[in-house]
């Protein structure tokens, strides 16, 4: 019988998101807009964004935020997380209230690329019309 | 309120991730081999501003299609800013029917009365007339 339990660490998922690439984005970002741009298109921040709902990315985040950690590697989540946040809903004032009341003092960037995320909230009314179709004899 | 562009394209998407619009294949002109036509699938992309110290919340401004200049279509379509101070509009129209070559114009007008439009030619490649304008103009040889 096999007696060494061999799990894998994920490495994506609600308790893995930091992945390689975040991790990166993160340690040699030298401006909020860089970061921004290099996480959005980044698999972990598109994990959170289709597998979490807005208002438990909120509460995650917040709840994360309570206690910073130093070490910057330990940060990629949380930063992860704010840009997650980019997916909400230009409309949705609620989720946008909660995202302004957030304390992101211990994140170097986060102010930032709040600002910036809030800045690309435009909203967009989308929508599809089917003319008629007329003979074409 | 002002409308920093309108434009006609095949089509457009709004990134999910960052919120910004790509579009795609912008119509300055409409090549066709033979009319009638149904035209599959026109996106017209409009960006309104509100002034700084305008009031402005939800309200509903005029999309109209015209083809030949006579129109097609008219819809109300409504314009959200929600505390922001830009908006847009991504509407699709599939199925314009343009019974000869001539201007195709997409405006939009807001309760203001702003106004702005696109335009772009639908061109019978088939036709003598079209073969004439799209065939430039022999330049004269040059001697060295």
């Amino acid at each position: 019988m096999d007696t060494v339990c061999n799990q894998t660490v994920p490495t994506i998922g609600p308790h893995g998101i930091a992945t390689a690439s975040a991790k990166e984005a993160v340690l040699v970002a030298n401006s909020a807009s860089f970061l921004l741009d290099r996480l959005r298109k980044d698999i972990s921040v598109r994990y959170v964004i289709e597998n979490m709902r807005l208002s438990d990315i909120v509460r995650t985040l917040k709840s994360g935020l309570d206690s910073v950690p130093n070490d910057p590697a330990a940060l990629v989540s949380l930063y992860v997380y704010l840009v997650a946040l980019s997916a909400t809903d230009p409309s949705d004032r609620e989720t946008w209230k909660q995202i302004e009341m957030l304390d992101l003092s211990g994140l170097e960037w986060g102010n930032v690329i709040r600002k910036l995320i809030a800045a690309d909230a435009v909203p967009t009314t989308t929508l599809e019309f089917t003319l008629p179709s007329t003979s074409q004899s | 309120m002002k409308i920093k562009f309108a434009l006609c394209a095949q089509t457009a998407s709004v990134d999910r991730a960052s919120n910004r619009v790509s579009v795609f294949n912008v119509y300055d002109h409409f090549p066709v081999s033979s009319v009638p036509i149904n035209i599959p699938s026109i996106t017209f992309v409009a960006a309104i501003e509100s002034a700084e110290d305008e009031d402005t919340t939800n309200f509903r401004g005029i999309v109209d299609v015209e083809v030949n200049k006579s129109k097609v279509f008219e819809i109300e379509v409504p314009i959200t800013f929600a505390d922001h101070r830009l908006a847009r509009v991504v509407l699709t129209f599939q199925g314009i029917p343009v019974l000869k070559p001539g201007p195709v114009t997409f405006r939009l007008s807001l309760p203001d009365k702003t106004c702005a439009e696109a335009t772009f030619q639908v061109i019978n490649v088939a036709s003598k007339e079209s073969i004439q304008l799209s065939t430039p103009a022999p330049t004269p040889a040059t001697q060295s």
